[in-house]
């Protein structure tokens, strides 16, 4: 077919699509390349660590059911930001976030700070049957959750997410399955756990005892968002902000 | 440039002369209407789903959670889409007067490969795998079947007008292949991940926080961009003179509005991240180039509605042309309210608003899904051969219905969202936060029942023009009254 | 070299609004009037229903 085509009219079709391919990346590599290198882009903080494999595993249950459509975690600057939520959200918080769940709509509060601000108990009873808690809530009821058992190869999502180049280590992998158990089995030993990712919330989180359930997972997850990073050492003039 | 296409040695071979690939565009225009339907009664329900929350179900399948990605993908990806590729496939023909690359076996694979696509994520989202990035929600094997897909689409697309027997490439094309382009480009950019296995739904995203943020919003604002602005500009620069029977108002202002368009749309992204943990410098590109895409886009705007100067009476004769107009009244207004929205002044306060929500339907049931309607009723009679369509007292009652359900739409809103920008913010006599959020949530009730009204309203319109396109393809013809000075009832293809 | 290149650089406002101003140019050049008035009558030609054969051609 081609050699019945004249060359002119070959390079009209090649010029306007390579026109077009160039003035469409642009925009992209002056704007978001940059990002990957420049380093005042995420400023340093202590404190914040990859999750526990049980937090991970309650964080892919979130992001599952969609729950950043109506909740953001991303505090603003703003004086009713931080009254109503906590300290401004900071880039390094959402490192080990992948993918980001910022959001864009907050039909309800925002939950970049909500782990400790209530109680397992109230997060059960909240997440079965939001309206049992908040009469006034447009929340679906998520029951299922207390009655599903949590599966997860947790090895096997660590070893992903270090070859992504999270800070996983090997010791960390070696024990994802061991620690997923732990941190929602009351009275189990959690010392190792506790050594590998500080501050994590442990104990039996959705009051089923010994089952692991991803109703667990989930408040795990919640029960940490906010509370890594250590803002007694958080100088926020280095910060590019 | 003319004596080109002569002294070609092929010319002997016609190429073109094949007839135009009509059949496949059919199959697109059906499933067109279909997907809509589908699209916006996924919307109306979970628009009640915020009104009251017992219609979640509390099942793990019917939450708004999941469904709200069905809605947005089924408007988006399977509407919007299938009404694109369709129309680009007969635009391209017949601007080109040469039949489709890769005759009738690769626009089928296109065909059938993007509904493919549309049912694996839409069974994935209501199954519970998703990505967690919006608009770009389908876990990566559905993606890279997206992949496999869009460049037969391009290879089809770039080989039709390889062949085409017009010298000069129409601009209805430049931007549909923009179109194309950019969204491979930003498909593949937005979606690198890594699955924990090969034989399981769930990966990880190749980034992580701020980064992943910036591209995610590059990829979703330009979604909107050249999905939903550069293609569908394709439709207005073809079918809005098409229909008029005039040629566009200024082929040297359409020149420009291309490369002004595609060059600043896409360092908008930023602004949806105001005052987020996105670095400033970032932030004011994105709200300055925001601000400076008005310009091109009111040029578009002003192009498509000019080009019926000397002949507005055809608007009270034609409902046809009257969505297509009216999709770019619609057009200009959205691209008004965009830049506004992305000052960051205003933006911090409309920012996690329902007022976004307003703003996103206004440019989306008002510029794309009206636009798409008016290519419709163009499309069907010429497709199946008919002398014109079922009823055009039809297309009036859509027109008049949908533009009701639009303004219920946007006006609730408007209202509800700047009321709970105000509400968050509210300060009492004691310097307390006024309002506790589940205070704000208990005030949007209403406003909540109006935009479902605006909702019910849109899809009745839908379904009317289902039915009209249905007796359309039968044969039928519905006896009325001619809207005044028409010639023959309805302007005959 | 360096600060040439720097210097190119700090000026990109200049280089788009120079781009600008060659599109412009080009749409707006007078010898591309007919040209261009012709390629906006091109979806009024299409009526035929399939392309043209080959005497038709233009």
């Amino acid at each position: 077919m081609s050699k019945f085509i004249h060359a002119k009219a070959e390079k009209n079709l090649l010029v306007l699509f390579l026109a077009t391919f160039i003035t469409v990346s642009i925009g992209g590599i002056v704007e978001v390349l940059p990002l990957f290198t420049i380093e005042s882009t995420i400023e340093k903080v202590e404190g914040v660590r990859p999750y526990s494999p049980l937090e991970l595993a309650g964080r892919n249950i979130y992001v599952r059911e969609g729950c950043y459509l109506c909740h953001s975690q991303m505090i603003r600057p703003f004086r009713d930001e931080t009254e109503r939520y906590g300290h401004y959200s900071l880039a390094a918080e959402s490192i080990y976030d992948r993918p980001f769940q910022w959001g864009s709509k907050r039909t309800g509060p925002d939950l970049a700070r909500v782990g400790g601000k209530y109680s397992n108990d109230w997060h059960v009873r909240h997440l079965i049957n939001p309206r049992a808690v908040v009469p006034e809530s447009v929340m679906p009821g998520y029951p299922h959750l207390a009655t599903t058992p949590l599966k997860m190869d947790a090895a096997a999502h660590l070893d992903t997410l270090k070859t992504l180049g999270d800070p996983y280590t090997d010791e960390m992998i070696a024990n994802a399955q061991a620690d997923l158990a732990a941190q929602a089995t009351p009275d189990a030993d959690t010392d190792g756990l506790l050594k590998r990712y500080p501050k994590a919330a442990v104990g039996d989180f959705d009051g089923e005892g010994d089952r692991l359930t991803e109703l667990d997972a989930l408040i795990a997850y919640l029960q940490i968002l906010g509370r890594m990073v250590d803002f007694t050492k958080f100088d926020p003039g280095q910060a590019d902000r | 440039m003319t004596a080109v296409v002569q002294n070609s040695p092929g010319a002997a071979i016609n190429a073109g002369a094949e007839p135009y690939l009509e059949e496949i565009i059919k199959k697109f225009t059906v499933a067109a209407v279909i997907w809509g339907l589908v699209g916006f009664l996924a919307g109306v329900y979970i628009a009640f789903e915020l009104a009251f929350p017992a219609l979640n179900l509390d099942l793990p399948w019917t939450t708004f959670g999941r469904l709200r990605p069905l809605h947005t993908s089924a408007v988006i990806f399977a509407f919007g889409g299938n009404v694109l590729i369709g129309t680009s496939f007969f635009v391209v023909q017949r601007t080109c007067r040469a039949s489709l690359f890769g005759g009738e076996p690769l626009a089928r694979f296109v065909f059938w490969g993007y509904q493919l696509f549309i049912v694996m994520a839409a069974l994935g989202y209501v199954l519970g795998f998703s990505q967690g990035k919006e608009y770009a929600e389908p876990e990566w094997f559905v993606d890279i079947w997206l992949t496999i897909v869009w460049v037969a689409y391009l290879a089809v697309f770039l080989g039709t007008i390889l062949k085409r027997s017009e010298p000069h490439i129409y601009v209805a094309n430049w931007f549909y292949l923009a179109f194309i382009v950019t969204i491979a480009l930003l498909h593949i950019g937005n979606n690198l991940a890594l699955p924990v296995s090969f034989f399981g739904a769930k990966s990880y995203s190749a980034y992580t926080g701020v980064q992943d943020a910036m591209t995610q919003w590059w990829y979703g604002h330009n979604a909107v961009g050249f999905f939903l602005t550069a293609g569908f500009l394709g439709l207005m620069y073809y079918f809005v003179p098409k229909r008029a029977e005039r040629p566009v108002y200024s082929y040297r202002l359409s020149i420009v509005h291309f490369w002004a368009l595609i060059f600043l749309y896409i360092w908008a992204g930023p602004h949806h991240l105001h005052y987020t943990a996105l670095p400033d410098w970032a932030q004011t590109l994105g709200m300055a180039f925001s601000v400076m895409l008005w310009m091109p886009s009111w040029g578009g705007m002003i192009n498509g509605i000019m080009t019926l100067s000397g002949a507005w009476d055809k608007l009270r004769t034609d409902p046809v042309l009257r969505f297509l107009v009216t999709s770019v009244a619609f057009y200009g207004m959205s691209t008004f309210e965009g830049p506004l929205m992305s000052i960051k002044a205003v933006n911090s306060l409309s920012h996690y608003t329902d007022w976004t929500i307003g703003h996103v339907h206004s440019g989306a049931l008002g510029w794309v899904a009206f636009i798409s309607f008016g290519a419709l009723y163009h499309l069907v009679p010429i497709l199946w051969k008919r002398s014109g369509l079922y009823s055009m007292r039809l297309v009036s009652y859509h027109f008049w219905i949908a533009t009701i359900g639009i303004v219920l739409y946007i006006t609730s809103m408007w209202i509800s969202g700047i009321m709970q920008g105000l509400m968050w913010r509210a300060y009492d006599s004691w310097g307390f936060l006024q309002y506790s959020f589940v205070e704000s949530v208990e005030a949007m009730h209403p406003y909540y029942i109006v935009r479902g009204l605006g909702g019910v309203l849109f899809l009745t319109g839908g379904f009317i023009m289902a039915y009209n396109m249905y007796r359309t393809v039968r044969g039928d013809v519905r006896v009325e009254q001619p809207f005044e000075s028409a010639p023959q009832g309805a302007p005959a293809e | 070299m360096n600060e040439v290149v720097a210097f190119f650089r700090s000026i990109w406002g200049l280089w788009l609004m120079g781009l600008f101003v060659v599109i412009i140019a080009w749409a707006f050049w007078p010898r591309n009037r007919d040209k261009f008035s012709d390629a906006a009558e091109i979806p009024l030609r299409d009526d035929e229903g399939q392309p043209p054969s080959d005497d038709k051609k233009i």
